[in-house]
């Protein structure tokens, strides 16, 4: 129990918005960064800081929701120490969970969750260094850990275990000592406003195109828009939930971004780095299962939205994978008009001529849900021609078999 | 406090969302004893000693164990109605969980099951490893095999025979630990699900 409640505090710590004014500069130049090689703790609060997120490093390690493939993790490493460089990049330490949702952290330790929900919503690798950049900033310049000192002083301990923690929106899979590594650090202004102005300097340096970095905040802002309008309740965006939720997002600081990576990029802007096709090749392998995860959330506003995204608003970026998933949305909603919907979109998909065979079991299962069933069993004999081996071809078979008789 | 109390992990997957009230009591179930279940006229007969929590998930279901539900937990749940859902709501708007359609075809309800289990444990390591017609009290259905992992990292197995009589769902789910629960119990619950039938 006594172990229990200092992990509750710890989360509640990290999330409680900080309003207090940052006491002077506490990191003079001369100190070493966390990011040198042989870093170790400096006093008793850092390495009681430590010491917390070395036992949850210990559980991550064990977790199951732990990606471990190792081109996939090779792949975000590299872009991680392309961003940063080797050397401090040789500080850190990656871990990749399977989670649908938007987040990045990184622990005054040195340990990077990457989520692949946040994977699947990245457009390029510039985007993904962008995120990787803004945290290894926060990392490097111990916001955390300032933070940490901040509370510490104060005389009310209470008052900090007592303050409502925020709100991670499917947090109830994760082991609790993850929720501590990857609870959200809700960095005040001035630290975000130094993570920014750092991310853009690490993408300026390692070749990408600074100008990724904004994007990601708007995309993200109209998703949580449009799950919102959906489900009819407030949007998140300004919520303190979720990384990027409790980052301050306003149209200042996307401008900001936006100016920062102007200047930085100067005019040679346009044969900047964004390595679209590169990210895509390297996610490819799991794009069906990060999708099939998104999906499953059964959140269709927010969902559409990053489908349209991915597609680029442009009616030609709707691959037939993009389309596949559009139909498996609709036809998971399955409200008045979604199957023809889906079916629509399962043959849009077919007619592209690439894409998972799937598609024509969804196109199957939609035709039959919308009163069509002859042909949705023709489909379902199509898809089980090139997947006999489905875990559930039994059941599909007598489902398309039984008119055939 | 209280989000953290949500932070603690769901371990099995029935127990996540309607948990067995810490007052519950158990009574056995004998040996071949032949009872209803979930308030409903659906019964099974036990071929081996069970034990049946007296007090309910929600007036729908009713849960069965051998080792206490963390390491054996076999639910039963019937009459379930067009537009509700497995489990309790709980978040509605902003976490809503599938509701039952009276309409769905076999392949929806195993959709619709690993949709509420996804949402249930909070992430994605529900897998269905095999589904297969099946009958359920003699009207067809569906028996599905899935393995997840909740939060407490136990890797477990279950099963679950379901179907849609008079347009209403019924459904019997075992789940246990991967290591030694599962196997030591699914022969027995496989011959429950075979043997339910109306009286």
């Amino acid at each position: 129990m006594k172990r229990l409640l200092a992990s509750a505090a710890l989360i509640g710590l990290f999330a409680q918005p900080l309003l207090a004014q940052e006491t002077g500069d506490e990191t003079p130049e001369e100190k070493p960064l966390p990011s040198a090689h042989g870093y170790e703790p400096q006093d008793d609060l850092e390495k009681g800081l430590w010491y917390e997120m070395d036992e949850a490093e210990k559980s991550l390690k064990e977790s199951r929701f732990l990606i471990e493939e190792p081109a996939l993790n090779a792949y975000v490493r590299s872009v991680l120490c392309q961003t940063v460089g080797d050397e401090r990049c040789a500080a850190t330490r990656l871990y990749l969970l399977r989670t649908p949702q938007f987040n990045a952290s990184m622990a005054p330790n040195g340990v990077v969750l990457v989520y692949s929900g946040l994977l699947l919503r990245m457009r390029d690798e510039a985007q993904l260094a962008a995120v990787l950049g803004h945290e290894f900033t926060h990392f490097e310049k111990q916001h955390s850990l300032r933070i940490f000192r901040q509370i510490r002083t104060k005389t009310d301990l209470l008052s900090w275990r007592s303050v409502v923690p925020v709100r991670l929106p499917y947090p109830a899979g994760m082991a609790t000592q993850l929720a501590v590594l990857g609870s959200v650090y809700d960095f005040n202004r001035d630290m975000e406003r130094e993570a920014d102005a750092g991310s853009i300097e690490e993408l300026v340096r390692a070749g990408y195109d600074p100008r990724a970095a904004s994007a990601i905040w708007s995309q993200l802002g109209a998703e949580m828009d449009a799950t919102a309008e959906e489900r009819g309740h407030r949007s998140d965006k300004n919520r303190n939930g979720g990384l990027f939720a409790t980052h301050p997002r306003s149209t200042d600081r996307m401008g900001r971004l936006a100016y920062l990576a102007r200047e930085a990029a100067g005019d040679g802007a346009g044969e900047l780095y964004r390595g679209a096709e590169e990210y895509r090749a390297a996610i490819g392998p799991w794009w069906a299962q990060l999708i099939e995860d998104q999906i499953a959330l059964k959140d269709f506003g927010g969902t559409e939205y990053l489908l349209a995204t991915l597609a680029g608003d442009d009616p030609l970026g709707w691959t037939g994978d993009l389309l596949y998933a559009r139909g498996e949305l609709y036809r998971a909603r399955a409200e008045d008009g979604d199957f023809a919907q889906a079916a629509d979109f399962y043959r849009q998909a077919i007619a592209t001529g690439e894409f998972p065979a799937e598609s024509w079991r969804g196109l199957g299962l939609s035709l039959m849900r919308a009163g069509q069933k002859p042909e949705g069993q023709a489909a379902l004999r199509s898809y089980l021609e090139l997947r006999p081996e489905a875990p559930d071809a039994a059941l599909l078979a007598s489902m398309a078999g039984e008119a055939a008789s | 406090m209280k989000t953290y109390l949500k932070l603690a992990a769901p371990m099995a997957l029935a127990a996540a969302l309607a948990p067995v009230p810490a007052a519950a009591a158990w009574r056995l179930v004998d040996q071949g004893e032949t009872r209803k279940v979930a308030r409903s006229t659906l019964v099974v007969t036990a071929p081996e000693e069970w034990n049946r929590a007296t007090e309910r998930p929600s007036s729908r279901s009713e849960v069965w164990t051998q080792d206490g539900i963390a390491l054996s937990e076999l639910t039963f749940y019937a009459k379930i109605k067009d537009g509700e859902t497995l489990f309790k709501r709980r978040q509605g708007k902003r976490n809503p969980l599938p509701e039952f359609d009276k309409d769905m075809l076999p392949t929806d309800l195993v959709e619709w099951y690993e949709d509420t289990a996804n949402i249930v444990l909070g992430g994605s390591l529900f897998e269905i490893v095999e589904v297969t017609p099946a009958t359920l009290a003699g009207y067809p259905g569906v028996h599905l095999r899935y393995s997840y992992t909740g939060g407490d990292n136990v890797a477990r197995l279950g099963e679950a025979r379901v179907a849609i009589i008079d347009e209403k769902l019924y459904l019997i789910s075992f789940e246990a630990p991967r290591l030694h629960y599962f196997d030591r119990y699914i022969a027995g619950v496989r011959a429950m699900m075979d043997n339910a039938r109306f009286k």
